[in-house]
């Protein structure tokens, strides 16, 4: 439906020296997807979405909206954003405050000009998308007297008003305080579905992204380095910076035995002795190989219980920190390595005790380090 | 209202199918209008001073002895350390009264603090060259000060205000107001925390203020300093009739003087004055700008939280509450007072016993009815409002085209300022070359004062304008953009109403600036365009004092109207802006 490629925008800082940008992206969204792009600040990412809105002009890089071009380096084909059928929602909301609530959300069918609304089709459409994100109400208020859940809300119906192909959103939630930020969030995804709006969502929050998305882009200085639905992005990390990114994890690095298929599992004589890792790409022998293992997926068991041999390392509880559903061990592996480990609290270890730890080979990730 | 934005012209703007021009169609047109507005008047000041020039008006031959003139004659380099000397004094005046008084309404609870902005918004509306003369009336040899010094010393005590220290004092008190204003938005914009740090550390209160407060001050007061100095250096009001009648010459009057003054215009040496006038001007204010942008460095304006540290002075408050009330009788109510007196009095002779026995409304009368006083309020009213419908939505649009950085606007920014470095006094010279020459009848129309003034206070707007559009987030401008929305359609349904309350304050202030001005009709208006402030100026030449004073009374009234409503916008905007 949306297809980006090699999208490059470079921005020069006052002496020439580049500042940031994007540097080479591309990714397809599906009709009717969810579509998040994810990273830190300055990865990008905001870049991207206004290159796609057409409030910037990317320097090199394809644009095309269901298979119409919007942007074509090559050829110098622009298409100005006001004649982009897109729908936008900013951070900061910008909601107009010399309007109305409603004037607000009529605004992008009173310019439109493609189509001529009438007064009664710009009513009953306002009304509508006011009545979906539950701002009837307030239709004849001033914007100024929305709080901030509100302006979110009203930000969202006029950019979705005129039934855009593509909803935008910038880090629609990051404004708002942590209670209302996770209702806004199911609402979001309700509003979402009903309305089947293709969505391009910006964040930086890795938790907001596993939840609301159907897939997700990572990225990471002007490129990205990984696409997949969040489940893929949260087990099978393709690169450091993915694992450590998105969620908590422990890292170990070593040497690989023998060539692993991708998909495949293959031994990696590590740092910490040889651990069973699954390869999600193909590896050859003697290569340079890193894994993860996300800290709820390690089990803990006493030092006098049977479990010995592969994948299991000794170690001392230095710290537990209760967190209710689990706790969280801190386990020294004699003086070099730590590992951090989450597990039910009820499980009868403590701080000082000497423990085995087991890493599942299935959860044991490797990537190219 | 579809169809009305529909048929409404597209102010274009429409970004290129194809990768764009470095300029769009708008920026060439506004900065077409620009040139035109700005070039002719600087190229012929430039060209008249290098040139002789022939009875008829044309120009003959290439020549430096306008210069040559003025830099071996001694008069030049005496006028130019009179300008210095009485700039320096009058900046250091203005800004120790400015300062003292913010200091005191800004950071101490102070009973009545509040109502010195009374005074300073009343004085914004009293003309530069009414104020003069209200001090000449005080100070004078008839006046209430000499005449208390009469009865206790004796004649040969009397003080002469025609005077370096006279022109001193009163430009200095004359700039009081500006500089409470400048420095009170100083003082206000330094982040309370800095204060609470060194507090913290240990100090006091006073100590704090001076080795945090002051010191953090220091680089806005040192450009303030400057500011005020540069302002001085080009003033025309005070040394024309205080500085003239006590033969001080500064570089503005010997302008003046070769321009009217004797007979036959001295078209040469006028114009080679106003060149190295023009020259030092530019050179402070470059020293401004990288004074200025240095303080900018220390000024930390932050919105959220904010709250001065207020001093409690104790019972020593009921003095600075005294002192305040000194300074506003000094500054604004003093001046008043005589003027209201003169007006009521049938003729002047100072203030005696007897003058008390002879009040009359007859002046007002007089006023009142038709003639060329009402003509000239007509006239300068008409000015004003005139100057700022055209500045101010022009100055909107360029600074709008200038912050948003769209193709070549930056053009646009750089020529609206310009006209700053041109003193008024110069400016008058320039466009009087110009409306001279040229083929149609311009000179003497109240259009070509109207022309002379935009370009006079084109750069006022355009900073009106430009911190505006700076405090309108850019995302509510996208969100209008990929509501479907073209830029024209933009600029008009989402910027121009997010502007208008800074439209409305600029709009006031260059209507107060414009009907003040003196120096820049002075050498524009004929018969029949009078201006109120050049009115008020031969009034006082021609010696009609009880006139002048009853039409200066009568016009600051409705001055202080426009200025009330200038501080109460500007008071909401900022309200509204945090």
């Amino acid at each position: 439906m949306l297809r980006v490629q090699n999208l490059v925008k470079r921005y020069q800082a006052q002496a020439g020296e580049p500042a940031g940008g994007v540097f080479g992206v591309s990714f397809e969204v599906k009709k009717g997807e969810m579509f998040t792009l994810l990273g830190p600040s300055g990865c990008g990412k905001t870049t991207t979405l206004r290159c796609v809105a057409g409030l910037e002009t990317p320097d090199t890089g394809v644009i095309a909206l269901d298979s119409a071009p919007m942007f074509d380096g090559d050829t110098d084909l622009i298409v100005p954003m006001y004649d982009r059928d897109i729908g936008m929602v900013f951070q900061s909301y910008a909601i107009w405050p010399h309007m109305s609530v409603f004037e607000n959300a009529a605004y992008p069918l009173r310019v439109s000009r493609k189509i001529k609304y009438s007064r009664a089709d710009i009513d009953k459409k306002v009304d509508r998308v006011l009545e979906m994100v539950g701002l009837l109400k307030f239709k004849n208020r001033s914007a100024t007297q929305l709080s901030g859940g509100q302006q979110q809300r009203l930000a969202l119906a006029r950019a979705l008003v005129r039934e855009p192909k593509l909803l935008l959103l910038d880090e629609p939630l990051s404004n708002l305080d942590a209670q209302l930020r996770e209702q806004m969030r199911a609402e979001l995804k309700r509003i979402q579905l009903e309305w089947g709006v293709t969505t391009i969502y910006v964040t930086h929050d890795q938790a907001e992204a596993m939840a609301i998305s159907d897939r997700v882009a990572v990225l990471d200085h002007g490129l990205i380095v990984q696409i997949g639905t969040p489940d893929e992005i949260y087990e099978l990390p393709r690169s450091e910076f993915v694992a450590n990114f998105i969620g908590r994890t422990n890292m170990f690095r070593g040497k690989l035995d023998t060539a692993a298929e991708a998909g495949g599992m293959g031994v990696v004589q590590s740092e910490i002795g040889p651990m069973r890792c699954k390869f999600p790409a193909s590896s050859t022998a003697g290569q340079d190989i890193a894994f993860v293992v996300r800290p709820e997926n390690i089990e803990l068991h006493p030092l006098a219980s049977a479990h010995a041999g592969q994948n299991v390392v000794e170690g001392k509880v230095t710290n537990r920190v209760y967190l209710g559903e689990v706790a969280e061990y801190s386990i020294d592996l004699d003086g070099k390595f730590q590992l951090l480990v989450r597990a039910p609290p009820a499980n009868g270890v403590s701080a000082g005790d000497r423990v085995k730890a087991y890493l599942p080979p299935e959860k044991t990730i490797a990537i190219f380090s | 209202m579809s169809q009305i934005a529909s048929s409404s012209p597209d102010i274009a703007l429409a970004p290129p199918r194809r990768r764009g021009p470095r300029f769009s169609l708008p920026v060439i047109i506004l900065s077409a209008i620009l040139l035109v507005l700005i070039l002719p008047p600087t190229i012929f000041l430039v060209k008249v001073s290098f040139y002789t020039t022939k009875p008829d008006g044309s120009f003959g031959d290439l020549t430096l002895k306008y210069y040559q003139q003025l830099f071996t004659g001694r008069f030049f380099f005496s006028s130019l350390i009179n300008t210095t000397i009485y700039a320096i004094g009058s900046a250091f005046i203005a800004i120790l009264l400015g300062t003292l008084q913010a200091i005191i309404v800004e950071r101490t609870n102070t009973p009545g603090r509040k109502w010195v902005f009374l005074g300073a918004v009343i004085s914004l509306g009293i003309p530069h060259v009414l104020y003069t003369v209200a001090w000449l009336l005080i100070l004078g040899r008839s006046g209430p000060i000499n005449s208390v010094i009469d009865h206790t010393f004796g004649h040969q005590a009397a003080i002469n205000v025609y005077s370096m220290w006279g022109m001193t004092l009163i430009e200095g008190v004359g700039f009081v107001p500006l500089t409470f204003l400048l420095m009170s938005s100083v003082l206000r914009s330094t982040d309370a925390s800095f204060e609470e740090a060194s507090m913290m550390s240990g100090a006091k209160p006073t100590r704090t203020f001076w080795s945090i407060t002051l010191r953090m001050g220091l680089p806005g007061v040192m450009a303030l300093l400057l500011l005020v100095f540069i302002r001085a250096f080009e003033s025309f009001e005070v040394p024309a009739l205080v500085g003239l009648a006590g033969n001080i010459n500064v570089l503005t009057t010997n302008i003046y003087q070769s321009s009217k003054g004797t007979g036959a215009m001295d078209y040469g040496q006028s114009g080679a004055y106003s060149v190295c006038l023009l020259l030092i001007v530019v050179g402070l204010l470059y020293w401004y700008n990288r004074l200025s942008r240095h303080a900018h460095q220390y000024q930390t304006i932050t919105g959220k939280g904010y709250r001065p540290r207020v001093i409690n002075l104790g019972k020593m408050r009921y003095f600075t509450a005294a002192a305040l009330i000194l300074m506003f009788m000094l500054v604004t109510g003093l001046p008043l007072v005589m003027l209201v007196f003169t007006s009521l009095q049938p003729f002047y002779e100072g203030v005696t016993p007897e003058s008390f026995s002879r009040f009359t409304l007859e002046n007002y009368r007089v006023l009142m009815g038709p003639g060329s006083f009402r003509d000239s309020i007509w006239n300068t009213l008409i000015l004003g409002a005139s100057t700022s419908t055209f500045v101010v939505p022009f100055t909107a649009l360029c600074a709008w085209l200038a912050v948003r950085r769209k193709p070549g606007a930056w053009v646009l920014d750089q020529i609206a300022t310009a006209p700053l470095v041109m003193p008024a006094i110069v400016m008058s010279v320039a466009f009087l070359y110009v409306f001279v020459n040229l083929p149609i009848p311009l000179y003497g129309t109240l259009l070509s004062v109207i022309l002379a003034s935009s370009v006079r206070f084109m750069p006022y707007g355009m900073r009106y304008a430009y911190a505006g559009v700076l405090q309108i987030h850019r995302e509510l401008e996208d969100a209008s953009s990929t509501s479907g929305a073209r830029q024209g359609n933009t600029f008009l349904r989402i910027v121009l109403p997010l502007l208008a309350a800074a439209m409305i304050s600029s709009w006031l202030f260059i209507f107060l600036l414009a009907v003040q001005a003196v120096s820049l009709p002075l050498l524009l208006v004929g018969p029949g365009t009078e201006i109120v402030a050049v009115t008020l100026f031969d009034l006082w030449q021609n010696g009609q004092v009880t006139e002048l004073a009853s039409m200066g009374i009568t016009w600051v009234s409705l001055m202080i109207v426009v200025s009330a409503c200038f501080h109460f916008v500007t008071r909401r905007y900022q309200v509204m802006a945090s």
